[in-house]
């Protein structure tokens, strides 16, 4: 049974078409709307959720709105506070919740979530329908490398592809070894992905595998194969490994010799420059 | 010059003759030592438009202004079924592999501009970009990185800024700002309305569409969460989506603070303080606002007054900067000081290997005041911002706004 209280301060926030056409939202309504569901605790984030309805359903932007709002609110918060609301929110991630409205919980916790939630997150990153909310929550969090390098091995297709990614923009290096056998793969976008991973972590040890990758295809993935080892030897030049970096300059020098290829035999002569 | 000629291309020659007329460029150049379209600089470009709804056919002529450019490709997601990627394409990344093509148009909504320039400045090329510049601040520093690392041109699709440059008055202030013998600066800069606040507000709550046959909705929402269909998400009226863009804050005010930036010579930093007045945010929707301040760590203030809802503007009075402000033996300073150099159109800029007027840094630092302001809008938060570490101070959930997630494979 819906929380009628809690349904009684969500409709304090109006339809937001409605407001639109008005070009009125009512500050002070919801304000007191949101003021009454912090004062219930994790009552008024659960009482939220039950309001809920599927995408294909519709009725619920009141309450989606009102949660968000909420959401945004938290992490003004003291830090006790905004934990207290984060888990309330991940503890409604239960089988019984349709997979659409889990969705726009995770989304929430993207935005409010801190490392309390990060394993109740974890838990969907190799779902079919939530992976890509449940991925952008834990990028979002920060500090999540643990969950990605544990779906990391079960990971297919588009899954790992975003697993992949994350690695690179958490800069988990002890990752890199996995990463380094699917530069040379069969598939080109996760070459691609764990290539720019590869770049972003400086890992030292990929320098050769990224240049023969880059030397070894055409068209667009040569452009990014190449950006890729660019993008290395900045991070490795930021890391204080000059030498190593200057080897990926060299090479790019010496084998970008292609009108078509001009800026990148320059972007290598800067880079050297730069280098010392 | 170092390089054989076979690696003369038309970027090597450009650099090589600069100072050289263009009469003599064309008599000493063949087509067959040049690189990327073989021809040389004072004849043709080859052209590509990729997003071609709404500004796309005006962000292409403005991209043409003052070069002969042979329009060689049209890439738009909506063109399922159309595509025979010869000239028309669905897919950009079949597009920049064109060597025959120098110049990329993008007129796609603000969510794909970041990955498909730096594509295009990875490729070699150079770009025009519609305004705003990106979705998020993150994006414009990888902008910035990108073609600042290939050395390519970039111009943002707005041009206030050349007209501010050439005022007198503008340049005096500029001149006050750059010199910086001006501390505190009590300038204010408020921009009162025009904003299309209302207008581009989005349109929630709409139950999900079947998708056309001709739009690729995957590549459509591209870095962005893929959402289920909704016609309002496409077709200008994205501007509306958090998902996509800013609302008609990120649309309009990248034109109207541009030339305000360069006058007050703020192209290479930021606000430290931005605090807004707006009802409790939409998740999906840009919505209602009523007021931002921005202010730069020299206290120069930029106000944005919506006049369409809430409480006006009442913070600082407008009030702009003169010599007077400064001390006799100041004012003789910055009078001494030379004119800012002009600004190069794009087509200077493609010519001459120099930089654009609205080049990448710029229009990264205008759309970062707009990012500012929209997440103060959505947080309600007063925010302080470090404009070096391009991160919102002591606020980390704030912070999730400068540099949010995209969709793999959209990396930066």
């Amino acid at each position: 049974m819906p929380n009628e209280k809690v349904a009684q301060l969500a409709a304090r926030f109006r339809d937001p078409k409605d407001l639109k056409r008005q070009a009125n939202p009512n500050l002070q309504e919801m304000t007191a709307a949101l003021d009454g569901l912090r004062a219930m605790g994790t009552e008024g984030v659960t009482g939220l959720v039950d309001l809920l309805k599927p995408d294909a359903e519709g009725g619920d932007v009141h309450v989606r709105h009102c949660l968000h709002a909420q959401a945004m609110r938290a992490g003004g918060w003291p830090e006790t506070e905004r934990q207290s609301f984060a888990k309330a929110l991940a503890g409604t991630l239960k089988p019984d919740l349709p997979k659409p409205s889990k969705g726009f919980v995770i989304r929430q916790l993207q935005i409010a979530g801190g490392n309390e939630v990060a394993a109740a997150l974890g838990e969907w990153l190799l779902d079919d329908e939530l992976w890509e909310d449940a991925a952008q929550a834990l990028l979002a969090i920060g500090g999540t490398g643990e969950q990605f390098v544990q779906a990391l091995p079960k990971a297919k297709g588009k899954q790992l592809l975003t697993t992949v990614q994350a690695l690179g923009v958490l800069k988990v290096n002890n990752a890199a070894e996995h990463l380094r056998k699917l530069v040379t793969g069969d598939d080109a976008s996760l070459r691609q992905v764990a290539a720019w991973s590869l770049a972003q972590m400086g890992d030292a040890a990929s320098a050769a595998v990224l240049l023969k990758a880059a030397d070894t295809v055409q068209g667009h993935e040569r452009d990014k194969q190449t950006s890729a080892c660019l993008q290395l030897a900045e991070s490795l030049r930021a890391l204080g490994n000059q030498r190593q970096a200057c080897l990926i300059y060299q090479h790019l020098r010496d084998t970008r010799k292609a009108p078509a290829e001009t800026h990148v035999l320059e972007a290598a002569e800067r880079g050297l420059k730069s280098a010392g | 010059m170092t390089h054989k000629d076979s690696s003369l291309t038309r970027r090597r020659f450009l650099q090589a003759s600069s100072a050289v007329t263009a009469a003599a460029t064309c008599q000493i150049v063949q087509r067959n030592v040049l690189g990327r379209g073989q021809t040389p600089p004072s004849e043709k470009f080859g052209g590509a438009l990729i997003g071609v709804g709404g500004r796309g056919p005006g962000t292409y002529r403005t991209m043409c202004s003052g070069l002969n450019v042979q329009q060689l490709a049209l890439c738009d997601v909506k063109f399922v079924g159309r595509a025979d990627n010869k000239k028309v394409y669905t897919d950009f990344r079949r597009v920049l592999e064109r060597k025959d093509i120098d110049l990329i148009a993008i007129a796609t909504p603000p969510h794909w501009h970041a990955p498909i320039a730096i594509a295009a400045a990875e490729a070699g090329k150079d770009v025009l970009c519609e305004k705003p510049m990106t979705r998020y601040i993150a994006e414009g520093r990888a902008m910035v990185d990108a073609f600042k690392r290939y050395n390519q041109v970039f111009q943002i699709g707005t041009f206030g800024r050349f007209g501010a440059s050439g005022n007198r008055g503008n340049i005096t202030t500029h001149k006050i700002m750059r010199s910086g013998l001006l501390k505190p600066c009590k300038g204010v800069h408020i921009k009162a309305g025009g904003l299309k606040v209302k207008q581009w507000s989005g349109d929630p709550g709409l139950l999900p569409q079947p998708i056309p046959k001709s739009l690729d909705w995957d590549m459509y929402c591209g870095p962005a969460p893929l959402k289920p269909y909704v016609s309002p998400r496409t077709g200008g009226t994205h501007r509306g989506y958090w998902d996509y863009e800013g609302g008609g804050l990120s649309d309009m005010a990248q034109h109207h603070f541009d030339p305000i930036q360069w006058t007050y010579g703020k192209d290479d930093t930021s606000p430290v303080s931005i605090e807004a007045h707006a009802p409790p945010p939409h998740p999906e929707c840009t919505g209602m606002w009523g007021w931002v301040e921005l202010t730069y760590a020299d206290g120069l203030t930029f106000a944005m007054d919506s006049r369409e809802w809430g409480e006006r503007y009442t913070g600082k009075k407008e009030r702009g900067v003169n010599l007077t402000d400064l001390s006799p033996v100041d004012r003789k300073k910055v009078e001494a000081m030379p004119d800012p150099p002009k600004l190069l159109s794009f087509a200077k800029a493609v010519k001459t290997r120099g930089q654009a007027g609205g080049h990448a840094e710029a229009a990264h630092r205008c759309s970062t005041m707009l990012h500012l302001a929209n997440i103060a809008i959505r947080v309600r938060r007063k925010l302080r911002y470090d404009p070096v570490k391009e991160q919102i101070i002591g606020d980390p959930e704030a912070n999730r706004f400068v540099n949010p997630p995209t969709r793999a494979p959209w990396f930066m």
